[in-house]
């Protein structure tokens, strides 16, 4: 009890040393977690766009489809498993769609793209592209043949709202089906290669120019959210029993997005690792200095009956009581701070270059306590080389030792 | 009884050896209360130093009631000091961060003593040196003969039978070294402790049953 209460005024005794320290701590820590909350908001802003724009939650299809893409690779009976996964309880919203790789030209240019089909009134349970649109509508007129391009697209072909577009794509009886779109709709997203390579229309004018219904796939959300989509895909596995079917997960579907914010995890911790490792060595160089100048005292305390084990506890301690105040205010801080941004944003238009939003809303830490842990571990390390030199010192040396 | 046989201290025996203290042989009963004098360097702390358990002897041996004070661990002389020998140092290396009672405390939290015992003798002790209203205030407000007699406190808390004591007046005005002499003293007769206190100072050697002269390590005369 003593030995703790002795570990916590010798915090004090040195204010000046110790504030600076505590500073440097909680300022590490400040930059350390708002770095991750930075790196956690991007990935986050990325897999919800992808997820938001077109990929949704868990997805069906033909098995092969995937690979090729190919126009016949339509699910078969696809009313009856839409019907099924309409049904599910996870089920939150349900988009039968067309898939098709084709060729979408005007006068001035063409370029290959993936044209999804929809029913834009059941699409809109699943994704939220009318948010992204910044000039025309989602489908709001009755008039056939309209497609919702993406700005990059519109910039390549030199086309605008109204203007026409010819869209070329292989039919179900390998004859080219070419059709004149009008633009209705221009969206931007923060991917400039989305927003080039992917358009949407109604399936039921692909349906009516090809001359048959089909669906390639089935987009699916799920009312437990995008971050756990794998309770929705074992149910509709369990209830969909087609063996030609695959039912997957968007982290299936889409591995290098689901890494992609795995990795944001990984590297912000190594970027607090880096941190902490940084400000172990102001930790071990203040401690040092400190026990260097108790010498004398921690002679004392030894001459007089201290055991040497106390003695190391006693100095590991006062170091992990400096980083918890420490890590405290720097935990605090990076609340209010990511609160803050977390509200407001932070703008970075270098970012859509690399295919990020351009305004990036940090995300707070689910979790202080490994931060807290990574704390206390940085602590202990760099408490253990001036506490051994303390239990080291002779008695007889030390309490002769005139500072 | 203390009985100490042909003492040898040899420092940077590898190198440039330097003889501390030269085959000292000395006994010092229960309940002496004797100075060690000399001139500075002349072995007085490495004799309390080694008497105190703080450091090893090259050769040679100190038997207190029969038993070598030396043959034991590191960890059992740790504990055979906070039980058994009482420090008292010139500059009285009080913890600053503690209060005086907290000071008087400490040792007997390291023996663990349950917490009433511990606050009953520290207030027993800091009164028995005549600062009892100082018990809550730490070091830095309290003036030298005040810290001394802290110290003094904090050396019997343990129930020590000796108490070894370097320079303890050395920085003390007239009147708090005659102060902390006559405690010293009292304690002496009425608790039967052995005082056993290294000095320069002319009014401690005039206190003392017995003094020691040391000189180039050998103890050079004893006078009572």
């Amino acid at each position: 009890m003593m030995i703790t209460k002795i570990s916590w005024r010798n915090v004090w005794r040195n204010k000046v040393r110790s504030g600076i320290l505590i500073a440097s701590i909680a300022i590490g820590l400040l930059g350390g977690i708002f770095t991750m909350a930075l790196i956690t908001g991007m990935m986050e802003s990325k897999v919800k766009e992808s997820l938001v724009t077109e990929m949704a939650h868990v997805q069906i299809h033909k098995k092969g489809f995937e690979i090729n893409n190919n126009f016949k690779d339509s699910i078969a009976n696809y009313e009856k498993i839409v019907r099924i996964a309409v049904s599910d309880s996870l089920t939150k919203g349900c988009s039968p769609r067309v898939v098709i790789n084709g060729m979408a030209s005007s006068a001035n240019d063409s370029q290959g793209i993936k044209i999804i089909g929809v029913d834009p009134h059941k699409e809109r349970k699943v994704t939220e592209m009318e948010s992204f649109l910044i000039e025309g509508d989602y489908f709001e007129g009755k008039r056939k043949n309209q497609i919702v391009i993406g700005a990059s697209l519109a910039k390549k072909l030199k086309v605008k709202i109204k203007s026409k577009i010819v869209i070329a794509y292989m039919g179900p009886d390998n004859e080219m089906v070419n059709t004149a779109y009008r633009v209705a709709g221009i969206f931007a997203t923060s991917s400039p290669d989305f927003d080039k390579t992917v358009a949407f229309t109604q399936s039921k004018d692909m349906w009516r120019n090809a001359g048959q219904k089909f669906i390639h796939e089935i987009a699916l959300t799920s009312i437990e959210g995008g971050s756990k989509p794998e309770g929705l895909r074992d149910q509709l596995k369990t209830v969909i029993t087609a063996s030609d079917l695959n039912i997957q997960t968007w982290r299936e579907i889409v591995p290098e997005l689901s890494a992609l914010a795995e990795s944001g995890n990984t590297n912000s911790y190594i970027i607090l690792g880096i941190i902490l490792f940084a400000l172990g060595f102001g930790i071990l160089n203040s401690m040092t200095m400190a026990i260097w100048e108790r010498s004398r005292e921690l002679g004392v305390l030894m001459a007089v009956g201290l055991e040497r084990a106390k003695v190391f506890y006693m100095i590991v301690l006062e170091t992990i009581y400096i980083s918890m105040i420490g890590g405290v205010i720097g935990a605090l801080l990076s609340v209010g701070l990511i609160n803050y941004y977390g509200e407001h944003g932070i703008k970075y238009s270098e970012m859509s270059m690399a295919g990020f939003n351009n305004i990036v809303h940090p995300v707070m830490p689910e979790s202080f306590i490994p931060l807290f842990l990574m704390i206390l571990l940085t602590a202990i390390v760099s408490a253990l080389p001036p506490a051994f030199r303390a239990i080291r010192l002779n008695p007889a040396e030390a309490v002769r030792y005139k500072g | 009884m203390i009985e100490i046989k042909n003492l040898v201290k040899t420092y940077n025996a590898d190198t440039i050896p330097v003889q501390a203290l030269d085959h000292v042989e000395l006994k010092i009963e229960e309940g002496e209360f004797t100075a060690v004098v000399g001139p500075s360097g002349c072995g007085k702390t490495t004799f309390l130093n080694i008497l105190g358990g703080l450091d090893t002897p090259s050769s040679g041996s100190i038997l207190i009631d029969g038993t070598d004070l030396h043959n034991r661990s590191s960890a059992d002389m740790i504990t055979y000091r906070r039980d058994n020998i009482g420090f008292v140092f010139q500059d009285y290396s009080l913890m600053p961060v503690l209060t005086a009672e907290e000071n008087v405390e400490f040792i007997m939290e390291l023996q663990s003593r349950p917490k009433a015992e511990r606050a009953a003798r520290s207030k027993e002790l800091l009164e028995a040196v005549g600062i009892g209203d100082k018990g809550k205030q730490f070091p830095t407000k309290l003036s030298g003969g005040q810290q001394q007699r802290v110290a003094v406190a904090r050396a019997l808390a343990s129930k020590p039978k000796l108490i070894l004591a370097d320079e303890p007046t050395a920085n003390l005005d007239s009147k708090a070294t005659s102060d902390l002499l006559d405690i010293m003293r009292h304690l002496n007769e009425k608790e039967n402790i052995t005082f056993v206190i290294a000095t320069h100072d002319q009014r401690v050697m005039d206190r003392a049953k017995r003094v020691i002269k040391f000189d180039d390590g050998k103890i050079i005369d004893t006078q009572l």
